[in-house]
């Protein structure tokens, strides 16, 4: 079951390897590390889910999936992490489906994600591709952008992979060995704490911090990455809304926001929000209904130091 | 990368390291500055703006390099060995060198508080490594062809201007190990416009990576010298841009240490030129990345 929510942006700017003598963002990182560690203190098991790049130019894990990692490593806690790859621009209903699955299930249908795993970590095609593209009609033609990539990732086979473990290792604990940084626990043959409880109760799923990497609109004012749209803060308005009404059933208003819009405001976060939504409404164990109003706010700063929405959210599940 | 390492006072840096030495003169009639730090306060006042402005080391000189009226060994004396300990009770920690060819000023000033005895006429008294050794100091050595203090340069040729800075600098450092002054301890300097024409100071500096490939922390002085003025005719005054050039050029082949009046300008190009090569990261990164 999913206790925990939080919401960090999918800004490069948190990575080590691209930080400057001082950071571009004052306190945003600690604000991230924070928020995460709270809402992975007593998660036996944490979800990450994350958008593909929207613009791929090289074979490295996307970045949401690099900054999650980081992220993670810096609480210096123990717990198993699986991540969750959605199109950047999968259709609404796709992302509700894939929330569903996470929510409610130990295993995601096979064909639709693949997970990392403790089994799997060294399966970076796992980390890199989202929906499969074979036989499945629904999956979006960025998908299909997505997936080649990420052959081409994976099919480059462990040769590919020193060179950006050995960047990640340097910059002292990015993704590249995020299991092994991650998972102390498990590494010393110890069960991740909080898998004792997960196993009462009769949860289908120990207890689930979900990670989700997204961010708002990058075209809020003229020096933004993507220049000034006005509507983004329209648009931006209804995520924040939505995060911070999470106690109300407010995680539906994410559902709202429009794919089209989102792909031309930059909204990298759409899908993995839409995600969160689906995962919040799925039933909470077999028997039991949808689990709107579920959540508090423990915390939610909004923030646009670069004309991009940031938000560093914490949503706890209150029944 | 080198391994080189070296050490000012109580400070150690390494290969890639750049740092910004600022002249005080106390001097009336240096030719940059003319005079502008011979009152005490105003001397003081330059140490406290240099220092603000990021310099990690002073230089302190009472005698200007060009000719001019001869100033004695106690007059020397006076104008830096009060002024290196004032400077030193306001700085504990500041790197104080102190320009003079005299053991017997080195002395005083050494015991005054400097860390740091820059030789600049090449060895004219060969017993002032022997001071710094004494002290514990750094010394500068620098090549002058074997002119003598305070004149300049007239006619004169080198088969090879740097094999005979090299062949200088290189017995100069040997010498100064051998009296005992520790060899992180000993910079070079090839010491530009010193018993060098204007083609023998850009060929010096376009093949400043020779110097570097010794294996000693290089010091060089560039600033608004002549070998500047004339590759640009420009008089004094208006020879910054070309200095900061020159800067640029040699901290890309690896100097360490520059010599220099404006130490501002010569820490934005230090600084942008190690960021360029990759030993410093820079300062503030979103472009890009939000």
């Amino acid at each position: 079951m999913i206790t925990d929510v939080v919401i960090v942006p999918a800004a490069p700017l948190l990575l080590p390897e691209y930080q400057g003598r001082v950071p571009a963002a004052p306190g945003l990182l600690e604000s991230c590390v924070a928020a995460v560690r709270d809402a992975v203190a007593t998660a036996a098991h944490v979800v990450v889910v994350h958008a593909t790049d929207r613009e791929p130019r090289s074979t490295r894990p996307a970045v949401g999936l690099r900054v999650a990692d980081h992220l993670l490593a810096s609480t210096h806690l123990g717990f198993e992490v699986e991540h969750v790859a959605v199109p950047w621009d999968a259709p609404t209903a796709d992302c509700v489906d894939l929330g569903r699955a996470v929510a409610t299930g130990p295993s995601v249908p096979a064909g639709r994600v693949r997970r990392t795993s403790a089994e799997d970590a060294v399966d970076h095609h796992a980390r890199r591709g989202g929906f499969t593209s074979a036989g499945d009609a629904e999956v979006p033609a960025s998908a299909s952008v997505g997936e080649a990539k990420g052959g081409g990732f994976a099919s480059a086979g462990d040769a590919e992979v020193p060179a950006s473990a050995s960047v990640g290792e340097a910059k002292g604990g990015g993704f590249a060995s995020a299991r092994d940084v991650m998972d102390p626990a498990a590494a010393s043959g110890a069960e991740p704490h909080g898998a004792t409880a997960a196993s009462g109760g009769g949860a289908k799923t120990p207890p689930t911090t979900m990670l989700v990497v997204a961010d708002g609109s990058a075209r809020r004012t003229e020096k933004a990455p993507g220049h000034l749209d006005p509507r983004s803060h329209e648009v931006d308005d209804v995520i924040v809304a939505a995060l911070r009404g999470a106690a109300d059933g407010g995680l539906d208003g994410l559902l709202t926001l429009d794919t089209n819009l989102c792909a031309d405001l930059l909204v990298a976060g759409r899908a993995p929000l839409q995600v969160l939504a689906g995962a919040a409404g799925a039933p909470v164990n077999a028997t039991g209904g949808p689990a709107y109003g579920a959540f508090e706010v423990v915390t939610c700063e909004v923030s646009d130091p670069f004309g991009v929405l940031y938000v560093v959210a914490h949503l706890a599940r209150t029944g | 990368m080198s391994d080189l390492t070296f050490r000012l006072g109580r400070r150690e840096f390494d290969a890639r390291s750049r740092l910004v030495m600022a002249i005080v003169n106390r001097t009336p009639d240096s030719f940059y500055d003319k005079g502008a730090t011979w009152r005490e306060d105003a001397a003081f006042d330059r140490v406290r703006q240099v220092v603000a402005q990021g310099a990690d080391i002073v230089d302190i000189g009472g005698i200007k390099a060009a000719p001019g009226v001869e100033i004695g060994e106690d007059e020397e004396k006076e104008r830096v060995v009060d002024f290196v300990a004032a400077v030193r009770a306001e700085h504990p920690d500041l790197l104080i060198s102190v320009d003079t060819w005299r053991a017997s000023v080195g002395r005083a000033v050494l015991e005054a508080g400097a860390d740091i005895l820059n030789d600049a006429w090449g060895g004219a008294d060969p017993e002032l490594v022997e001071v710094a050794a004494e002290f514990d100091a750094a010394v500068v050595c620098t090549h002058t062809g074997g002119v003598t203090p305070r004149t300049r340069p007239h006619r004169i040729e080198y088969d090879d201007v740097v094999a005979s800075v090299v062949e200088s600098l290189v017995a100069q450092a040997d010498r100064a190990v051998s009296v005992g002054v520790p060899r992180e301890r000993v910079v070079i300097d090839p010491a530009h416009d010193f018993g060098k024409n204007t083609w023998h100071s850009v060929e010096v500096t376009r093949r400043l990576d020779e110097l570097v490939a010794l294996g000693w922390p290089l010091l060089v002085s560039l600033s608004n010298k002549d070998f500047v003025g004339e590759s640009l005719d420009l008089p004094v005054g208006e020879r910054l841009t070309g200095t900061l050039a020159a800067t640029a050029i040699s901290a890309w082949h690896g100097a360490h240490i520059y010599r220099v009046h404006e130490v501002v300008e010569t820490r934005q190009v230090l600084d942008m030129v190690s960021v360029l090569a990759g030993d410093l990261a820079p300062a503030r990164t979103a472009r890009g990345l939000a």
